[in-house]
């Protein structure tokens, strides 16, 4: 009883578009309420907030400033103008850029959305005025956005971390060779199709003129090494890497480059604060839900059932993979991941799956979401930026959509490849 | 003439007047909110490798500024309806069904900040003694950014209705 009036009104607000966080409260909230033993509400505000409560959450608002910060600050642009001068002599020399950069971008920041504003607004124009067809860099700035969710820093593997109470670091660490895979392999996908369609190419650059690149952009491009050197050598939390990099991106943006003025701070900040309110309490709510359906003892019952159909725990990621996707057309990412993730991360153990592997399985699969139609999230800012519209941009990511569904499956069955980075710690 | 009579658009500019205050409020709280949660972390970095000397209230601090600024953020996501919903099937609602899906959001909107403004009040209220470790400040000061939040979002919506703004929010 208890448990179908949660998971209706959970499916109704959701249907009727009510934000997140009230759907999963209000579902919660009402299961509360049938219950035959009571339990008083003022458990609802105490869950709501002890679910923020968290010193690893924190790393969230700050990467997400400094994602906020790094256009204003000069770092953007300083970041393609070094992969231009590293990769721009490859065939598709704009589209290796672009990769490249969003590679850089996501070992900043932490989320696909600002790799796709701030990069796609910069090297979309840029590759139509040098005729690559505008879907092809509509779709490959989107798919390409794809490795900020998984190379760290990264705001859903922060999400999953606290909700599945697992180490965040060993996930940033599991995050980077996933990532790196997914970017080697929109390198090759694209000098593919750059090949046969002829597409421009860069003189190459003197090693003077990549020293001065360097040069020129050392500030922006050390900060991805920062944070990965301060997290394997164990000097930082993810949290206080977070807090450094804010303060790092402030004093290169204020004092170095001085592109960012300290007036433009209060409206960055602000920005920042409203993405937060609006992501985190999700994150609390989904974590009240969680404490209900462990009341109502689902976790228990979807682990006998999933376990009825197969003990084969490659079977079962199997099925889950294909689930996500199926789930990730249509529901916002981190939709998905705080919703299902109560739901079966407390069956993991059983089916002997680690949860770190796991973790990354559900980011990749979020990445896949973001590029698929109907809602693909990055696809569709990607297009609105190259003005393309979005069934030709679907079209032409279906190369790149392929490659992704290869690296899922190779991250997906040899879990060693994935695990051996965040395990040496 | 009654007191209100001709003067409903001069009370509706009074109401979005207060909320444009209250959003003001919010903002600039969150802004020196995330400062304070910025120079904590940082300061622990330093005072922990640079001197060795770790406090013990920069994480509570950073970590409750925290609550404040998410609780307010949310609240002044609803005003600029910045939420995370999914809008897949209600933007392929029906017409004449979008105003009852419209109403059907306030609704559930409304009775969950109310519960947290009633029952958040409530909470922190009797945490009056209380005090949060490493920080001697009552639990209390925390907590009522609970009711306070609350207060925003059920503020911001009614400013929806009033509006006539029936979008998703």
């Amino acid at each position: 009883m208890e448990l179908l009036l949660l998971f209706s009104v959970l499916l109704f607000t959701l249907a009727i578009g009510l934000p997140l966080p009230f759907s999963l409260g209000a579902a919660s909230l009402v299961a509360l309420l049938v219950m035959d033993f009571p339990i008083p509400l003022t458990v609802v505000p105490q869950r709501f907030i002890s679910g923020i409560d968290s010193f690893a959450f924190m790393a969230i608002p700050f990467f997400l400033l400094v994602g906020e910060l790094m256009n204003t600050a000069g770092i953007t642009q300083r970041i393609i103008n070094l992969s231009n001068a590293l990769v721009g002599h490859i065939a598709g020399g704009l589209a290796q850029v672009n990769v490249v950069s969003s590679m850089f971008f996501g070992g900043i920041s932490g989320s696909s959305t600002a790799d796709t504003a701030s990069i796609g607004s910069i090297l979309i124009p840029a590759m139509v005025k040098e005729k690559y067809d505008p879907e092809f860099a509509v779709a490959l700035t989107a798919t390409s956005s794809c490795c900020g969710p998984l190379i760290p820093p990264s705001i859903g593997l922060i999400l999953y971390g606290v909700i599945a109470n697992v180490s965040i670091t060993k996930l940033f660490l599991a995050g980077y060779i996933p990532g790196l895979m997914l970017g080697v392999g929109l390198l090759l996908t694209s000098y593919i199709i750059s090949k046969r369609r002829g597409y421009k190419t860069h003189p190459r650059a003197s090693l003077g003129e990549i020293a001065r690149a360097f040069s020129r952009s050392v500030w922006a491009a050390a900060l991805p090494f920062l944070i990965i050197g301060g997290l394997l050598s164990g000097v930082f939390t993810v949290t206080e890497a977070a807090g450094v990099a804010v303060v790092y991106t402030l004093v290169v943006g204020l004092f170095i480059y001085r592109e960012l003025a300290p007036r433009d701070l209060i409206p960055i900040f602000q920005r920042a604060m409203v993405k937060c309110g609006v992501m985190m309490t999700i994150a609390a709510s989904a974590l009240i839900f969680a404490w209900v359906l462990t009341i109502l003892e689902v976790p228990q019952q979807l682990a006998s059932a999933i376990l009825a159909v197969s003990e084969n725990k490659y079977v079962i990621l199997l099925l889950l993979n294909v689930f996500f996707l199926f789930i990730g057309t249509f529901m916002e990412p981190k939709a998905s991941l705080l919703i299902l993730m109560p739901v079966l991360l407390p069956v993991l153990p059983d089916l002997g799956i680690d949860p770190i592997h796991f973790g990354i399985i559900i980011i990749f699969n979020n990445c896949i979401g973001l590029i698929t139609p109907p809602i693909g999230l990055v696809l569709n800012l990607a297009a609105k930026i190259g003005n393309v519209p979005i069934d030709k941009a679907s079209k032409a990511s279906l190369p790149f959509l392929g490659t992704m569904l290869v690296i899922l499956m190779i991250i997906t069955y040899l879990p060693d490849l994935i695990l051996w980075l965040p395990n040496m710690l | 003439m009654p007191l209100w009579g001709g003067s409903k658009r001069a009370v509706k500019q009074l109401f979005y007047r207060l909320c444009d205050l209250v959003e003001w409020l919010f903002k600039g709280a969150g802004f020196l909110l995330f400062c304070i949660m910025i120079v904590a972390v940082f300061y622990e970095v330093v005072m922990r490798y640079v001197f060795n000397a770790p406090t013990f209230w920069s994480e509570p601090l950073a970590r409750n500024a925290m609550i404040w600024m998410v609780l307010l953020g949310l609240a002044v996501g609803i005003r600029h309806k910045d939420n995370i919903c999914v809008d897949f099937i209600d933007a392929r609602l029906p017409e004449r069904l979008k105003p009852v899906a419209a109403w059907l959001r306030f609704g559930f909107a409304f009775a969950f900040a109310a519960v947290l403004l009633i029952y958040g009040w409530k909470m922190a209220s009797v945490n009056l003694r209380q005090t949060i470790t490493g920080l001697g400040l009552p639990v209390f000061y925390i907590q009522m950014v609970v009711p306070i939040a609350a207060f925003g979002m059920l503020l911001f919506l009614v400013e929806l209705i009033v509006k006539g703004d029936r979008g998703r929010f």
